[in-house]
């Protein structure tokens, strides 16, 4: 069990690409497991060393901006990278090719012919790979699945997910890479659906039970941007998986609101509604009160230790995440984002900079997910050239 | 498809009797009876709750028949726990040989991968025991029709102590606390779990069943409301080639909560 105490055995070593940013989050884990015997953190890959402070609890570990020199100086067997998309593939492949298995962050490359590479390139390893959607790992999303196929809503009419989400400025500009579709020549594709709601497109995918490469029929996307970003922030996919299910996927960073996001599962006799991040799944159906649950989630470094203990299998390989890299393909590919007019938004005050608001955009990220239908198709004003150029296709 | 057979009592609608339900094959498809109701009509099965969806009201349902899942859901393995296995069985209608508007009897077919094995006559009849409570009668006998012994196990036999249920189950709501549960001489979800008694009470705040069955009982009032006779408590049960099994189940819906006097004297009401 991964609950267990790693009694008698000793901790795995863990290096760490990328100790930065979402990196924190990362030391706290690994804080928590290091607390338990089962890992210690014995090497921090950064272009500049972690600052003390950063590593309290996790010991000494050794620094280094080479990540192969780092892996063979301290004998590491798991690597966590955390680094830019753009970095993810090699980064990844140098850690299997040293030997390690390895957490690598969603999304797990920038581009389908980088995550094609990174397939192939871990197959010839034959080293493990978890891709750290978090929210796969939560119990709720196979208890949904579970009532999915049991017929608890009847059948499956479309599956929708919401994320209405409020970052500052300074999030555009917090690093190079930031907001950009691509960098110095090569795909970065930081944009709503493929970066920070990225969970949501994963975990509808998944509910479906459509997560590999050729679970994808067709994907339409339209993107938006209310900032002055190359990439979007105000976007909306709609996916038609091969076994028929449409899902609609509606993102912002510029909601009036923060809200939790969720997907919304609509079948003939009921919904259901999981808010990926709390676990929490709440079900309606005719001739039921309603039913609201929350689940316990397993920890993807837990469940990649696990499965190199041999006890696990992996909750997240990357054929796992081959749909989501359809839709990241697709918004890669895409036009550019198109601007939504400077009279659509509004500048409020936020906490360390300004935030752009897009006028309604909340209701129309609600709406998309509860119609399955697109911005253009709700008629948003600011998408209203989609509509005829979508008539014209 | 799930249009039911309405039962009678008296002037009163006390039962649905759904005997083609709109059921996955994950679920072990087989009739039930959903929604019962008191004759004040407060509704005393559920179906298909959250917890297990393959708990559908009344009805019986057996885990284990010659390795088939009549139960629903996942398959106790030996050693290895719950598991999900494509082992569902289906309890097939064939046809009424009676129906009334107080009852009925039936036959049906219970069939795993394509084959039968066994087959069924069921017999349900509702009686009016006093002005708040009614009684469900119910009886049936299934006849081994494979040219083998045919094994009826449980999770219990199968490993897992205490989980021996199958055969006639009763899913009741859930109510705002969980329902008590007593027989003549014991109380609480432990002490009756498991024993024989001539009469098992359970009673949530609006309404009351009152079970009378020759078999353990299996209860649950905990982790949900459900209870019924295990066929297979402790150890399987066999059935020769051709041989067959009867059991029969009397159960009275009474309206309110009640006490173990008032529960003991229904139970004598009833027509066992």
């Amino acid at each position: 069990m991964s609950g267990a105490p790693a009694a008698g055995r000793e901790p795995v070593r863990v290096v760490l690409a990328g100790g930065r940013g979402h990196g924190h989050w990362h030391l706290d884990n690994l804080r928590r497991l290091a607390a338990r015997g089962i890992v210690r953190l014995a090497g921090v890959c950064d272009v500049q060393p972690l600052e003390a402070a950063a590593l309290t609890r996790l010991g000494r570990p050794e620094q280094g901006a080479d990540l192969g020199e780092l892996i063979e100086r301290t004998g590491a067997g798991v690597v966590v990278v955390c680094t830019p998309i753009h970095t993810h593939t090699d980064l990844a492949l140098t850690a299997a090719s040293r030997g390690a298995d390895v957490l690598l962050e969603k999304p797990p490359a920038p581009s389908l012919a980088e995550y094609r590479r990174l397939a192939a390139g871990l197959a010839g390893t034959g080293r493990a790979c978890q891709i750290g959607f978090q929210s796969l790992g939560s119990h709720a999303v196979t208890a949904v699945r579970a009532l999915i196929e049991d017929g608890a809503v009847g059948e499956l009419r479309g599956i929708g997910a919401a994320g209405n989400w409020v970052r500052e400025e300074h999030y555009f500009t917090r690093a190079a890479w930031s907001g950009r579709r691509r960098l110095a020549g090569r795909d970065v594709v930081d944009g709503v659906l493929t970066n920070p709601l990225a969970h949501a497109v994963a975990t509808a995918l998944r509910l479906d039970g459509s997560s590999r490469e050729q679970d994808v029929d067709s994907i339409r996307t339209e993107l938006f941007r209310a900032h002055d970003i190359e990439s979007d922030d105000t976007s909306c996919v709609r996916v038609r998986t091969a076994r028929g299910t449409r899902i609609v996927v509606a993102a912002t960073l510029c909601a009036a609101a923060a809200a939790e996001p969720y997907v919304v599962v609509h079948g003939s006799r009921g919904r259901i509604t999981l808010w990926y991040k709390q676990d929490r799944v709440l079900l309606q159906r005719a001739g039921h009160g309603p039913e609201e649950r929350v689940h316990c989630r397993t920890d993807l470094l837990e469940n990649l230790l696990a499965h190199r203990a041999g006890g696990a299998g992996l909750l997240v390989p990357p054929q796992e995440t081959g749909a989501l890299m359809r839709v990241v393909e697709a918004v890669r590919t895409a036009g550019d984002p198109r601007p939504v007019p400077g009279s659509l938004w509004h500048t409020v005050a936020g906490e360390r900079s300004h935030r752009r608001v897009v006028d309604g955009v909340d209701g129309l990220v609600d709406a998309a997910a509860e119609r399955l239908a697109t911005f253009a198709e709700l008629g948003a004003p600011w998408a209203g050239a989609a509509r005829r150029k979508a008539a014209h296709r | 498809m799930t249009a039911g057979l309405p039962l009678r009592c008296g002037d009163r609608t006390v039962a649905t009797y759904v005997h083609r339900p709109d059921v996955r094959g994950r679920l072990s498809p087989r009739p039930y009876l959903h929604p019962v109701t008191t004759l004040g009509g407060a509704t005393v099965t559920e179906l298909m709750p959250a917890d297990h969806l393959h708990h559908l009201g009344a009805g019986i349902a057996v885990p284990d028949v010659a390795g088939r899942n009549f139960w629903g859901g996942r398959t106790y393995v030996r050693d290895q726990g719950p598991t999900e296995l494509d082992n569902h069985g289906e309890q097939r209608h064939l046809r009424w040989a009676r129906r009334d508007d107080d009852g009925f009897a039936e036959e049906l077919s219970w069939t795993a991968g394509g084959d039968q094995l066994l087959h069924e006559q069921r017999t349900v009849r509702t009686r009016r025991l006093s002005p708040t409570a009614w009684e469900l009668d119910l009886a049936f006998t299934l006849t081994n029709t494979t040219a083998e012994p045919l094994r009826i196990g449980s999770p219990a036999t199968n490993g897992r102590p205490g989980a021996g249920y199958g055969g006639f189950f009763w899913r009741a709501p859930r109510t705002g606390t969980p329902p008590l549960v007593f027989t003549p001489d014991a109380a609480g979800e432990d002490a009756v779990h498991g024993r024989r008694a001539d009469w098992l009470a359970l009673a949530g705040e609006r309404w009351t069943l009152v079970l009378r069955a020759t078999d353990p009982w299996f209860v649950r009032t905990r982790e949900y409301p459900g209870v019924g006779p295990a066929l297979a408590w402790r150890t399987p049960l066999t059935v020769p080639a051709g041989g067959t099994l009867t059991r029969r189940v009397v159960t009275a819906v009474a309206d309110g909560r009640l006490a173990p006097d008032e529960a003991a004297a229904l139970a004598a009401r009833t027509i066992r």
